[in-house]
Formats: structure tokens, C-alpha cells, sequence
């Protein structure tokens, strides 16, 4: 019985370790892109991941950057060490604690003083900063593995050396190093471990050039993190493992052979260096085949100057202005939100295409809000970042437009503008860029209502907001969780305008939202694809492209347009005003508005494209889909975009915002209590330590 | 020692401090060490002997002073350019290395051929009796393995002088006493200057060529270990070196001394009249005699079994007397003690204040209180 509860035990604790990453094996086998259906085992994660030059590019940047940063730390670390151990005592414990700070620091405050201090000395943010920072967030910790095994060393082993003819170089190389070895190998592997770990502090410091892995993922957090995600973190983890296991066979074999245990540095030894040397291996292997497959293919076409045979693009400009100018264009957009090659015949690689066309090299790096790409370009300052093209979406257009952060385009070089429809360039000009002076649209979406038609009562009219405030569905409504959309919804409900709206009416749409509160399951975003796929949800506002992509994996799943009037997203190219490359960055905008680019990029993206040509070319059935293609003027449906809202109504919303979300049932006693709670703990344990302390003095 | 030796180290006026304190670790320690003899400097912890080893083996600076290695002046030559080796007191060996490694270090920084290496370690190996172990682990071996290894490894680099800081500190008492012979012995064969460090008087005393006595950062007494030990200069050396009865007495002339309430004959000379001394009586040349007129009588106080002889503590005269008799005694009976003249030592008042065998810190005690 005992011995039952036991295992149990021992099963519930590697449960809940294993769990998650068991999920995320199957699910890297998982057809479907849901993370809660099944769709049928299948490997074309691990083929796409392969294919994916974004996803392996920034793999190999973490990759390169942890080796580097963790033997640069390694051996500054080390020195590091060996100097506070030979200090004086004062001095020691001074320095000490002044270098064990990275560690105890919050790693945002970290990242944001790196990122101003790269600021301050005009550093322009690429591999350089990354490694930097992270060196100066891993020598601690080679710092701290290195001393206690100085402290351990018997000192006389230095004077044993000297006294054997050594001079103090040959003394620390022939017995000091050795003897420390394991701190220092430990220290090493731990550095490496917290650089390929680490995302605060990569993501203030990294720049177009260097994105780690960690970020890349991040990005894609508007649209959902890719599948292939699963596929990488599992071929890490199964990396991982491979390691340990081999680790763990020497260590079995060395026991078995030395029966007598000692507790000898070397062997130690013997089980770290080959640890290090697979990892060192590994990285440079994947590194560099990451890194180089890419780049032997655009040389050899840079050089000849064709492009894909299989594509045609117009000859609306000169394609090879800038062929061998050694131009390089940073380019920087939303988490998969453009067309990559994914290994399948006829896939379009926009990037690689861009780049044998023209000759120029692009970095291309992800963001995952408009709120991320506006604190890139603006706390930094622009320089420090210097992207030639950006896509934020309508409201921060205006944003930037307004706090004159965007160059004007010349269309004489955008040709192609042509191709976008009247509509689109009306609403952009209407809403957020007068005149169409600074954006070209990109990718258009609107938001609706996903149901699930097992979930909801066919009598029920779900072409109105309403819905989302029908009692009957308490806690089966999924609601967005940033305040702009949940706003607009209510808004939108209560027959206002999401962007000219009084106070009363603000005030009266979160007093709805409110009420709303008690019948929603959860406020997610993202969550809503597993959520309504798995049909643990009955209703959630979502962005139209995303809502077909979750009802072919569920059939139950069904989209409604909302009669009161919905929000229109345009997401749009803009070039910032600090771009060095304007007429090359106005290039690439006229190639992502060539109709075989802007096909590929709509077929990828599945949102809805604002490009006529390709529009026209995309099948008959998506042409009239009711869904991406929705007559809005035969409905009467009000559309509107988000325009920037002035500083103070934006303070207003988020405030109103954060009352409605932290106004919980639960009482309000409950933080006052726990800090209370935990102060009591902290101060009893210290009473009961120093109880013991004088017990003991006595 | 005969002055027909080389001088192979010569200390001179060496006196050394440390920084936060202001007594002397040494106070002009003057010291000549002769080629190919075994001196050793003995002291109580914290007399300053592991100090002038260190001074000569370049470990530690001296504040002033000279240090002399054949007549030349070394007072700045690190470690890795003199000509000596140290075996340590914790042997120091390298975890890392094998036997055969740790012996070949020294022989291979200096880079003989890899063949020769081989030939003097195994030589070496031979001479300590570790043949065999080469490929042992040095954390696989025993204290007196270990020890063995740290000789021969500081031997095989063939040093002019071998310092040795309490080498033996760490065995149990049987295998100190072997490895004090065998020392010995391959100083003997080897013909090299040792310069051993101990805190064991009786460890001095059996392997030494010189002893040299030294306390609180001065040398008390330099000589063989039969001129320490039978003319000891002061009450310090008569008490650290063996244990001893130091009694005040009054020299009343030239071989008449009078102490513990009588006079008796001695052998000493050389005092002024009347002029007091401390005189020093070794436990073992005192017989136990039945209580009588012609000797002095006391009342035994404890009786303790020292496996060799017992030890009796007797009350004489208001001053407590330590006598080795292989026979017993009761506690509580009356007893005479009994010495001849040849038995007293008449010395000078030492400045310092009188010590007794009860005041003077004991090894252990010693290294307590430093912590």
C-alpha cells in the first residue's frame, strides 16, 4: 500500500515534468495545426522546418552566439576568478558581490540598460550587442562555478609547482587549470545553456541581423507558433537526451571498471570534455549548414543574375539597379507573414526570389506586435536599428506618421502600386495616411465571430455581437485579451465609432464589457485556435484568414459577420525615415506587389490581399468566399479601421481596461493577505535562525 | 658542526613581519646551514621555523636581511631558480597526476628526454620503496605512500638541499618513527643538506645532525642534539627539549648551588657568587629512594602509567617534581628523591619569565588559538 503510494508519487512528479514535452512530441507528428486535434501522423513539420531559412537562419544564430559568448565568458570568467580569489579579503567579498549582480538583477532591466547603453554609444544592434550582452550575463556565472573549486584547491599545490621549476605561467597551465578544470568546463556548458535559454535579453539587443531562435518564436505568437516549432524543439530535445545518455553510459562504464569510487577532478574530466566537445560539435555543425546552405545558392545566381526560371516578374523597373552594390536591405515584419519555402514543389521563397532578382541581400527579422515594432523604432532611436522596410498594421501607421517616423514613398519606383485595389488605397487614405503618401497595403483582415455550430442553438442569431452577451453560453465565450479589440467590440455593438467616440460612450462599453465578464471562460488571443479547435469554446471574435484555417481542421466550426459593423485591419509596408537604402527598400515594396509575390504571399499568409492581379488568380471558390471576400456594401456591414487614438483616450481605455480585468469575484483581501502571509514566513524563519545562532554563541 | 664544511645557506639578520601585526614572525634570525648536514629547526607553533623555511625556499619575502645560497645572494630569486626542493607538509601532491607524473613533473618542466625521465623516476621510485606504483592514482595511496611520492618527487630533481616542513606531521606514530629512519637514511646515501621542520622534540633530536631551538621569531639554541639536550641554553630549551624540573636555585660559588631548601654539589661554574639561576633536573635522572635525612623528601601526588615508566609527580619543597621511574609509587606515601651532581644543570635566568612545563602551549593548543 505504502510502496503503492510511493510510485504513484514518483509517477505524478515525472508527470508533470514530462507532460508538456510529450505534448509537444506527438504534436510535432500532428497533421493537423491544432494543438487539441489529431489530424493524423505525418512529418512534414520536420521537411518544412528543414526548408524554413527564417527558422534555421535564427537557430544558428543562437547557436553561434551561445558558443562564442560562452567561451569568451569561459575564459574571462575564469581570469575573473582566479583574480577575486587571490584579492584581499575585503576586497573579495566587494568585488564579488558587484559581479554576481548580472545574476540577481531582473534580466528586463538588464536588457533594457543594455539596449540604452548600445544606444548611447551609437552601436548598431547585430551580432556584435548580442554577443556582448550575453557575455555579460554568462561570466557570473563561469565566476561562480570556477571559485569554489579555487577554494577547494590546496594552495600549496601552486608553491609545489613553483618549487618543481615552474614560473607562474607554467604553475596556473600545468595545475591550476587542470585542477579547476571542472568548474570551468561546468561553467562553460552552464553559459552556453543560459545563452540559448535566454529571450529578455536577446530581444533588447539583438538587431536585424542576429535574431535569436527565442524571438523568432516569440513573433509568431500573432498568428500562432508554427508546428514546425514542435518539430525543432523536439529535435533539441531529442539532442539533449543523446547527450545525457552518452554521458551517462561513460559515467556506468567507469564505475563498473573502477570499482574503488574517487573522487578525482579527472574523471570528472573524462564525462565533461566529451559533453562539451558533442555540444561544440553540434553547433557547429548545424551552425554552419544552416548558415551557409543558404547563402551558396544566392551566390551562384547574384553572380549570373537570373532569377527562378519557374517565376516570372514584370519589367515594371530596373530589377538590377543595385546588383553588386553590396546593398543590404533590413526588412522587418510580423512572425510568418510572408511566403518561405517549405520544400514542397512550386513554393515561393519571397526572400530568395527578392534577393536572385536583384542582387541585394536582405536580413529579414520578425516582430510580434505593432507595440514591439514601435518601441524598436522609437526608444532606441531609429539609427540604432536602421530597417529599411517595416509592415505595421493601420493604426500604427498613423501613429508613426503622425510622430513623422516614415519616409515618403516615390511611386515612380513603386510602379506596381497599380495593382492594389481602389478600395483598399480609399480606406487607408481615409483612416490613417492621407493621401497614401507612406504605406502600400499588404494584407487585409477583418474581425468576426467563430462558433461552434455543435455548441450554439441554430435559433440563436449569431450575426451580431450580441451573441458574445447571451447568458446561455456563460463561460463557453472566449474573449480577446488586449484592450483596443475588446473595446471595439462593445463599441462596435453599442453602434459607435471604434475610433470618434465620446467619453459616455467608452465608459458605457466598458460598463458592457463588464457585465460580459462572469459569462467569459478566458481572455486569450492566440489560445483561440486550440480553444475553438478542440471545441472547448463555443464562441470567440476572430480575425477571418485564421477562422478558415480552424474550421478545416474542425467541421463543427462556423464564422459570422456581425451586423452592428466589424474592424478592418490593413497592414501595410512603410520604409522608416532612417533607411539608408530608400530606393532599394521602395524596390522590395514593388516586388512584394508583383502578383506572382503577393499570390504566394496571400496562399501563405491565408488572410485576404488588397492586389488585384492576385485576387484574380487565386481559385474561383476563394474569389467568392463569403469570408475573405465578404461584400460588406450588399450586407451593409460598417467596416472601420483602427486609427491612432489621441495619448490621453488611449490612457482612459487601457485604465478602463485593467479596472475591468483585475475587478475579479475573488476577494480582494487575497494579495494583501499573501504578502502578509509570506512577510510572516520570512520573518519567523529569520527569528528562528537567529535563535539559533545565540543558542549557539552561548 | 665543524667549521671545515661549506656554508651551503646563510640567513643573515632575516627578520619578517606581517602586515596587520606588529609583533616579529622572525627577529633577526642568523642562521649557517653546512653542505650535506640534517638541521632542523624546532620550535613550538608559531616560533617562526615554518616561516624561515619558506624565506629559504622563496616562498615568502623576508623584510630585511639576506638570504645566501653558496655565497650569493638569493633574496629575490623565485622559487622555480633556486636550487632546492620542498617536500610539504600536506605533501601537496597533483590530484590530476599519477604517481609517475607527479614524480616526473620537476623533470620534465626542466626538459630532460622523455628516456632519462623514465630511468630517474624509476631510480627514484626504488629509493622511497614505491616500485610498482607508477600508475597508481595519488588519492588511491596511503599517508606514508603519499609522503614516499613527495620525497621522491622533490629528490628526483637532484636539489643541493631538501627543505621539508613538517613532513611527518601526518602519520601515525609507527609509521613516523619508520619513516624518521628511513629519512635518515637516504640522506645519508643521497649526501644532501636536509633542513627539516618539526614541532616533535624527540623527532629532532633522532634524526639531526644540528637542531636548531627557536621561539617567538628567535633562535634559542643551536648545537647537536646531545648539546641540546644535555647543555640546554636556557629554561625554554631544557623544557621544550624533553621534560624537565626547573627549579630556582642560587649559585653560591663555583660547584655549590643551593635550591629547594638545601645545597648540593654540582659540576657548573662561571657564575657570579650568590647570583641566581634556574636549575634543571631531567625526570629520569631522579631515583626514587626511601624517605631519609640524606635526601630530599616529598609526598608522591599522582602516579600515572606511561607504558615505558610511570610518571610520579612529587611534592618537594612546595614545588612540584616530575620523576620517570620504571617503578611504582603510591600516592600519598613519603619519598625521597635522590640525583647526582653529574644530574644537575646550572643555567642563567632566562629573561623571559620562568616557564614550567604547564605554560607552554602545547601543539594543538598552539593551532587554536591562531584560528
Amino acid at each position: 500500500m505504502k510502496n503503492a503510494t510511493r510510485k504513484f508519487y514518483i509517477f505524478l512528479v515525472f508527470f508533470f515534468l514530462y507532460a508538456p514535452i510529450g505534448v509537444l512530441i506527438v504534436n510535432s507528428f500532428n497533421q493537423s495545426k491544432s494543438r487539441s486535434v489529431w489530424g493524423g501522423f505525418t512529418l512534414d513539420w520536420y521537411s518544412k522546418l528543414i526548408h524554413d531559412e527564417m527558422i534555421l537562419k535564427s537557430l544558428a544564430t543562437t547557436l553561434i552566439v551561445a558558443l562564442i559568448a560562452s567561451i569568451i565568458s569561459t575564459i574571462l570568467g575564469t581570469a575573473a576568478a582566479i583574480g577575486i580569489f587571490n584579492m584581499k579579503k575585503n576586497w573579495r567579498s566587494v568585488v564579488l558581490d558587484v559581479s554576481y549582480l548580472p545574476i540577481i538583477n531582473p534580466e528586463i532591466v538588464t536588457g533594457v540598460s543594455l539596449m540604452v547603453l548600445f544606444a548611447f554609444f551609437a552601436l548598431e544592434k547585430g551580432y556584435l550587442t548580442l554577443i556582448l550582452a550575453h557575455i555579460s550575463f554568462c561570466v557570473p556565472y563561469v565566476i561562480l562555478n570556477v571559485l569554489p573549486k579555487l577554494r577547494q584547491m590546496d594552495k600549496h599545490l601552486i608553491e609545489a609547482a613553483l618549487d618543481l621549476g615552474c614560473d607562474r605561467w607554467q604553475a596556473f597551465r600545468k595545475i591550476t587549470l587542470p585542477e579547476i578544470m571542472p568548474g570551468v568546463i561546468t561553467g562553460f556548458l552552464m553559459s552556453f545553456t543560459y545563452s540559448v535559454d535566454d529571450f529578455v535579453i536577446s530581444y533588447f539587443t539583438h538587431g536585424a541581423t542576429s535574431q535569436t531562435l527565442s524571438v523568432t518564436i516569440y513573433s509568431m505568437t500573432r498568428k500562432k507558433v508554427s508546428p514546425k516549432i514542435n518539430a525543432l524543439s523536439t529535435l533539441i530535445f531529442v539532442v539533449v537526451l543523446a547527450v545525457l545518455i552518452v554521458v551517462n553510459i561513460a559515467d556506468a562504464r567507469k564505475y563498473s571498471t573502477k570499482k574503488k569510487k574517487s573522487s578525482s577532478p579527472k574523471k570528472l574530466k573524462k564525462i565533461l570534455i566529451p559533453a562539451v566537445c558533442i555540444l561544440c560539435a553540434m553547433t557547429l555543425v548545424i551552425g554552419s549548414v544552416a548558415f551557409f546552405t543558404r547563402d551558396k545558392d544566392d551566390d551562384e545566381s547574384k553572380q549570373n543574375g537570373s532569377a527562378d526560371a519557374s517565376f516570372e516578374f514584370s519589367d515594371s523597373v530596373d530589377w538590377n539597379k543595385f546588383r553588386n552594390k553590396n546593398v543590404v536591405l533590413n526588412v522587418y515584419n510580423w512572425g510568418e507573414y510572408i511566403s518561405v519555402d517549405e520544400g514542397e514543389e512550386g513554393d515561393f521563397d519571397t526572400i530568395a526570389q527578392f534577393e536572385k532578382l536583384t542582387g541585394i541581400d536582405v536580413n529579414y527579422s520578425t516582430f510580434a506586435s505593432n507595440e514591439e515594432l514601435y518601441a524598436k523604432l522609437s526608444t532606441a532611436g531609429a539609427d540604432a536599428y536602421s530597417y529599411d522596410v517595416i509592415i505595421p498594421s493601420d493604426y500604427m501607421v498613423g501613429r508613426l506618421i503622425n510622430e513623422g517616423m516614415l519616409a515618403e514613398l516615390d511611386y515612380t519606383n513603386i510602379p506596381n502600386i497599380e495593382w492594389i485595389g481602389e478600395k483598399y488605397l480609399d480606406i487607408s487614405s481615409d483612416s490613417f495616411d492621407p493621401g497614401n503618401k507612406y504605406s502600400v497595403p499588404y494584407t487585409w483582415g477583418y474581425v468576426g465571430i467563430i462558433y461552434n455550430t455543435e455548441m450554439v442553438d441554430p435559433e440563436d442569431d449569431v450575426e451580431t455581437w450580441d451573441i458574445l452577451w447571451n447568458k446561455k453560453y456563460e463561460k463557453d465565450i472566449l474573449m480577446f485579451n488586449n484592450s483596443r479589440d475588446a473595446f471595439a467590440i462593445s463599441l462596435f455593438r453599442n453602434g459607435c465609432s471604434v475610433n470618434d467616440f465620446t467619453e459616455e460612450e467608452l465608459e458605457d462599453a466598458a460598463d458592457e464589457l463588464k457585465k460580459q465578464k462572469p459569462l467569459v471562460q478566458s481572455y486569450v488571443m492566440d489560445e483561440i485556435f486550440d480553444k475553438m479547435g478542440g471545441g472547448e469554446a463555443a464562441l470567440a471574435p476572430y480575425y477571418a484568414g485564421d477562422a478558415v484555417t480552424m474550421m478545416e481542421d474542425n467541421e463543427d466550426l462556423a464564422f459570422a459577420v456581425p451586423k452592428e459593423g466589424t474592424n478592418l485591419f490593413i497592414d501595410s509596408m512603410c520604409i522608416p525615415k532612417g533607411s539608408q537604402n530608400k530606393e532599394a527598400a521602395e524596390m522590395f515594396i514593388n516586388f512584394m506587389c508583383e502578383t506572382q509575390t503577393a499570390l504566394a504571399n496571400i496562399e501563405y499568409i491565408c488572410y485576404s490581399t488588397p492586389h488585384m492581379g492576385a485576387y484574380k488568380e487565386l481559385d474561383e471558390d476563394i474569389q467568392k468566399d463569403p469570408i475573405f471576400y465578404p461584400d460588406f456594401e450588399a450586407s451593409g456591414t460598417v467596416t472601420e479601421s483602427f486609427e491612432p487614438l489621441p495619448n490621453n483616450i488611449t490612457k482612459k481605455v487601457d485604465s478602463l481596461w485593467t479596472d475591468i480585468m483585475t475587478n475579479t469575484g475573488t476577494s480582494p483581501w487575497l494579495t494583501p493577505i499573501f504578502i502578509v502571509a509570506a512577510l510572516g514566513i520570512t520573518l519567523f524563519i529569520n527569528i528562528r535562525r537567529m535563535r539559533k545562532k545565540k543558542q549557539k554563541e552561548l | 658542526m665543524s667549521n671545515s664544511k661549506n656554508k651551503i645557506i646563510e640567513l643573515k639578520n632575516v627578520s619578517m613581519s606581517f602586515k596587520d601585526s606588529d609583533t616579529p614572525v622572525l627577529n633577526s634570525i642568523s642562521l649557517d646551514i653546512y653542505d650535506k648536514e640534517f638541521i632542523t629547526l624546532l620550535g613550538p607553533s608559531g616560533c617562526g621555523k615554518t616561516t624561515t623555511l619558506r624565506i629559504i625556499g622563496g616562498f615568502t619575502k623576508a623584510d630585511s636581511g639576506d638570504i645566501l645560497f653558496n655565497g650569493k645572494r638569493i633574496n629575490d630569486l623565485p622559487p622555480y631558480k633556486r636550487q632546492l626542493n620542498t617536500v610539504f607538509q600536506k605533501y601537496a601532491l597533483f590530484p590530476h597526476l599519477n604517481v609517475y607524473d607527479n614524480v616526473a613533473f620537476g623533470l620534465r618542466i626542466a626538459k630532460v628526454p622523455e628516456k632519462e625521465v623514465k630511468q630517474r623516476v624509476a631510480a627514484m621510485l626504488d629509493v622511497v620503496d614505491l616500485h610498482g606504483f607508477d600508475k597508481r592514482s595519488v588519492n588511491q595511496l596511503s599517508g606514508g605512500q603519499q609522503q614516499r611520492v613527495a620525497i621522491a618527487r622533490a629528490l628526483v630533481n637532484n636539489p643541493k638541499v631538501l627543505l621539508l616542513d613538517e613532513p611527518l606531521g601526518a602519520l601515525d606514530l609507527k609509521l613516523r618513527k619508520e619513516m624518521q629512519i628511513e629519512l635518515k637514511k637516504i640522506q645519508q646515501r643521497l649526501s644532501i643538506t636536509f633542513i627539516y621542520v618539526t614541532h616533535d622534540q624527540e623527532e629532532a633530536l633522532t634524526m639531526s645532525d644540528t637542531v636548531v631551538v627557536m621561539n617567538k621569531g628567535e633562535i634559542q639554541q643551536i648545537g647537536s642534539p646531545q648539546d641540546i639536550y644535555n647543555e640546554p641554553k636556557n629554561a625554554f630549551v631544557a623544557n621544550f627539549i624533553g621534560e624537565s624540573n626547573i627549579l630556582p636555585g642560587i649559585m653560591h660559588r663555583d660547584y655549590l648551588v643551593e635550591f629547594a631548601g638545601n645545597n648540593f654539589d654540582c659540576v657548573d661554574k662561571g657564575f657570579d657568587e650568590m647570583e641566581p639561576v634556574d636549575v634543571v633536573i631531567r625526570p629520569e635522572d631522579i631515583t626514587l629512594v626511601p624517605a631519609s635525612d640524606e635526601v630530599l623528601n616529598g609526598v608522591v601526588e599522582t602516579v600515572t602509567f606511561k607504558g615505558v615508566h610511570y610518571e610520579i609527580v612529587v611534592n618537594a619543597y612546595n614545588d612540584l617534581w616530575i620523576i620517570h621511574s620504571t617503578k611504582s609509587a603510591k600516592v600519598g606515601d613519603i619519598v625521597g628523591l635522590s640525583f647526582t651532581p653529574e644530574d644537575i644543570h646550572i643555567m642563567k635566568k632566562s629573561e623571559m619569565p620562568k616557564i614550567t612545563r604547564y605554560t607552554i602551549p602545547s601543539y594543538e593548543e598552539a593551532g587554536a588559538n591562531e584560528e
